[in-house]
């Protein structure tokens, strides 16, 4: 799941609880941030904190499988969801969303910004598409903080596009903090949990793994890569999303970066303290990455991985086995930005047809993807759910289909 | 806006008002929240309260509501004659929120209301510029400038100036940081006049010479309009006028302050004189009085005398014991002089290492008669 924090000022606290903190019942979580979302196969539901650093997981485990699943609709989401918080809509972030496995509901995790702080808060979408927030301090939960977790005043150095000056939003997207990259990423995998961001001192670029139930231990790693748009070796850019697949008969780490090669890393790699190198296998070119859905069609397992400036692409896990990684010596000519007659390079599969901006996505169910999709002509934030094998709506196209004299019967040839 | 009353009647039903005779049963009243957690609260004359949905509470005006709109999370509790909704989350100040409630016979009611908030109902003010004397010596080092209220950050030398005497204004005078020297709530201003112009023989100081020249006055001006935090209000007009006198060139020295020493079973305070004005924020925490076991005396701190005197009230009487002045020998004179070494020292010169120094007084005894 891709995280997004708007630039806001945020109320901080320096508390630190112990790492791996056991709860009695009557805890409740001093969760100061609901950031990155990630589900358990059963329904565990684990909580980036990007200000205390830490990973909640709260237990959703009780929920009951509906009949069927339904698609889940709302428009103007983020008016709903502020409605219910009691804020114009303005003063709501929404931080990430993931769909319940096994009630196919779909949480989203908001900062509601009020006059003089933010405060995190929770809220799914049910089948019937009716807004509940979810109360965490009822819920039983486990926490882990993060070692190595970054201050919250390092802030981003501000760039300028091609040695002009930075633009007023260029300045602001450089006030953000770095530990806003801390928790990109959360995914759950047999009873472990890996999560990716930026870390302090040593290195930037991280992956961490511990076990889940949480007992305090976990594993911090630096990641390298070679980036091929960029021509160099990256170990600062964080993983932005990634997804846990058997290739090439062991099981790997599939991760995405900005700008935006895919890379591969093995589960026995990541060992702490290990500077990883990972495997890169293929490039886009530009983008930033914000989801990585795993899914099945057609009896084809694939990856549907969405981008803030590209259409998604659908890639095939077939096309990963046996994938070249690539280096330098490879490509001697090198290969810099989507002009490059090079680019994409590797298995990257189809980009593919989505009306609107994706700004998260999950699977619902096995037939249908739910999106908070940006509409491209009203601006509006929507909830939809489609079709995973044609995650789309048709109102804002018009095509032959559409006109009243078209006749299915006679225009075949 | 002033604030509500406690006990408003937001609204009475239109049939109250009219025909109140027919309609007794009707009566209610909606009483609004007065602070962010408060509850909206329904009163009826009957114990009877109605049935679901007899309050919700929307974020907006009336117009904007409520079609298609959801109510806000909180929970609702209905007892005896009283309903009440309490939101989940804090209302926010400034906000108008539309309460949608129905009195007994379904007569259903739209009131707005608006918490204010509390910063900004007044002007700011610029409350003190420290050091507070109207003669400085000519190598004073910063100034600190306080306000009522956070301001605006980014902007101060956009306001603030030092003015010579015939209204020019020096631009060179006060160090311009990209980043301000502010207070963690932004009520404080650190601002310096540029070293470079102070220490002698250096780049600036021979270029441009000092900011300031002695015998003649200058005013720290700050320019109409700064705005506060919030942007809603602005800072008017302030100057500060002092005269230059000679610099401080000497080491700080215990031995040249004065003690009036309070009487032992006294709450009298203890008085330092000093002989030169010292930092004043500094002053606040860098001077301690400690018993011989080295345990601090508990007691408030004063500054007068524009900073050249400092004045302990214990909480406690003072004992018939020996008691030590713990000074940190970092405090520095106005001038940026420390108990280790002067602000323009020369290149290599080393300083002296202590951490504290101490003077020793008694508490005189009281003879009884």
């Amino acid at each position: 799941m891709h995280l997004t924090i708007k630039a806001a000022t945020l109320v901080v606290s320096a508390s630190l609880l112990s790492v791996g903190q056991a709860h009695a019942e009557d805890d409740v979580p001093a969760i100061q941030f609901a950031g990155t979302l990630e589900f358990s196969e059963t329904g565990t539901l684990f909580v980036g904190d990007n200000y205390t650093g830490s990973i909640y997981a709260f237990d959703l485990t009780d929920g009951t499988a509906p009949d069927a699943v339904l698609p889940v609709n709302v428009g103007e989401i983020d008016v709903k969801l502020a409605d219910v918080l009691g804020v114009p809509p303005s003063a709501v972030a929404i931080n990430d969303m993931a769909t319940h496995p096994v009630t196919a509901e779909v949480y989203i995790s908001v900062s509601r910004i009020s006059n003089f702080g933010s405060a995190p808060a929770l809220l799914k979408i049910t089948q019937a598409s009716e807004i509940k927030l979810v109360d965490m301090d009822g819920l039983d939960f486990e926490r882990q903080a993060l070692v190595n977790y970054p201050d919250q005043e390092t802030t981003f150095r501000p760039r300028g596009l091609m040695g002009n000056p930075p633009t007023a939003r260029e300045l602001a997207n450089a006030e953000n903090t770095l530990s806003s990259l801390a928790i990109m990423d959360i995914e759950y995998f047999d009873g472990e949990v890996f999560v990716s961001g930026v870390a302090f001192d040593n290195f930037l670029s991280t992956l961490r793994r511990m076990p889940f139930p949480f007992d305090g231990a976990q594993s911090i790693t630096s990641v390298e890569m070679y980036h091929i748009a960029h021509e160099r070796y990256e170990t600062r850019a964080p993983i932005r999303a990634m997804a846990v697949k058997e290739i090439d008969g062991k099981l790997q780490l599939v991760a995405s970066y900005t700008c935006s090669p895919i890379v591969l890393i093995s589960l026995d790699e990541i060992v702490d303290g290990a500077d990883i190198s990972a495997r890169t296998i293929l490039d886009y070119g530009s983008g930033q990455p914000l989801d990585m859905v795993s899914y099945s069609v057609g009896g084809q397992e694939m990856l549907f991985v969405t981008n803030n400036s590209r259409s998604p692409q659908v890639i095939p896990f077939a096309g990963l086995n046996g994938a070249q990684a690539l280096t330098p010596e490879d490509i001697p000519e090198g290969a810099t930005g989507d002009m490059s007659s090079l680019l994409p390079i590797g298995p990257s599969g189809k980009a593919v047809m989505f009306d609107g901006m994706s700004l998260h996505i999950d699977n619902l169910g096995d037939r249908l993807f739910v999106s908070m999709t940006r509409d491209l002509y009203t601006g509006r934030l929507n909830l939809d759910s489609n079709a995973n094998f044609f995650p789309n709506r048709l109102h804002n196209l018009v095509a032959e289909f559409d006109f009243p004299q078209y006749d299915p019967e006679t225009v075949k040839r | 806006m002033p604030r509500r009353n406690k006990s408003i009647v937001a609204s009475l039903t239109l049939v109250f008002f009219g025909i109140a005779s027919l309609v007794a049963s009707e009566e209610a009243r909606l009483v609004l929240p007065q602070t962010a957690t408060d509850s909206v609260e329904l009163l009826f004359q009957q114990h009877d309260t109605p049935g679901d949905s007899f309050l919700q509470v929307y974020v907006g005006t009336p117009e904007d509501c409520c079609a298609s709109r959801t109510p806000i999370v909180g929970s609702f509790v209905r007892s005896g004659d009283r309903a009440s909704f309490r939101p989940k989350f804090p209302f926010l100040e400034d906000q108008d929120y539309t309460v949608v409630w129905r009195s007994l016979s379904g007569v259903t009611q739209r009131d707005v209301f608006q918490l204010k908030g509390n910063l900004d109902i007044n002007a700011p003010q610029l409350t003190a510029i420290y050091p507070s004397g109207d003669v400085l010596p000519e190598n004073t080092l910063r100034f600190y400038i306080h306000f009522s209220q956070p301001m605006q950050p980014h902007v101060a030398m956009d306001y603030i100036s030092l003015v010579g005497p015939t209204g020019e204004i020096d631009d060179a005078a006060l160090m311009a940081f990209t980043q301000e020297l502010w207070s963690a709530d932004r009520t404080r201003l650190t601002v310096l006049l540029d070293p470079g112009r102070i220490k002698r023989g250096v780049g600036q100081n021979l270029s441009l010479g000092p900011a300031l020249t002695i015998g003649i006055q200058y005013s720290l001006v700050v320019k109409p309009g700064w705005p506060t935090a919030t942007g809603k209000q602005q800072l008017d007009e302030y100057r500060s006028a002092f005269t230059v006198t000679d610099s401080l060139r000497s080491l700080p020295t215990v031995d040249s302050w004065q003690l009036e020493v309070p009487r032992a079973g006294t709450l009298d305070p203890l008085v330092i004189q000093f002989d030169r004005p010292f930092d004043r924020e500094q002053l606040e925490y860098a001077i301690g009085i400690e018993s011989a076991s080295g345990e601090l005396v508990r007691g408030s701190v004063e500054i007068g005398n524009a900073e050249r005197l400092w004045m302990f009230t214990p909480i406690d009487p003072w004992g018939d014991v020996a008691l030590s002045i713990v000074v940190d020998t970092r405090l520095e004179d106005v001038a940026g002089n420390n108990f280790q070494g002067l602000l323009d020292h020369d290149v290599g010169s080393v300083r002296t290492g202590t951490d504290q120094v101490q003077l020793s007084f008694r508490p005189i005894p009281v003879v009884l008669q």
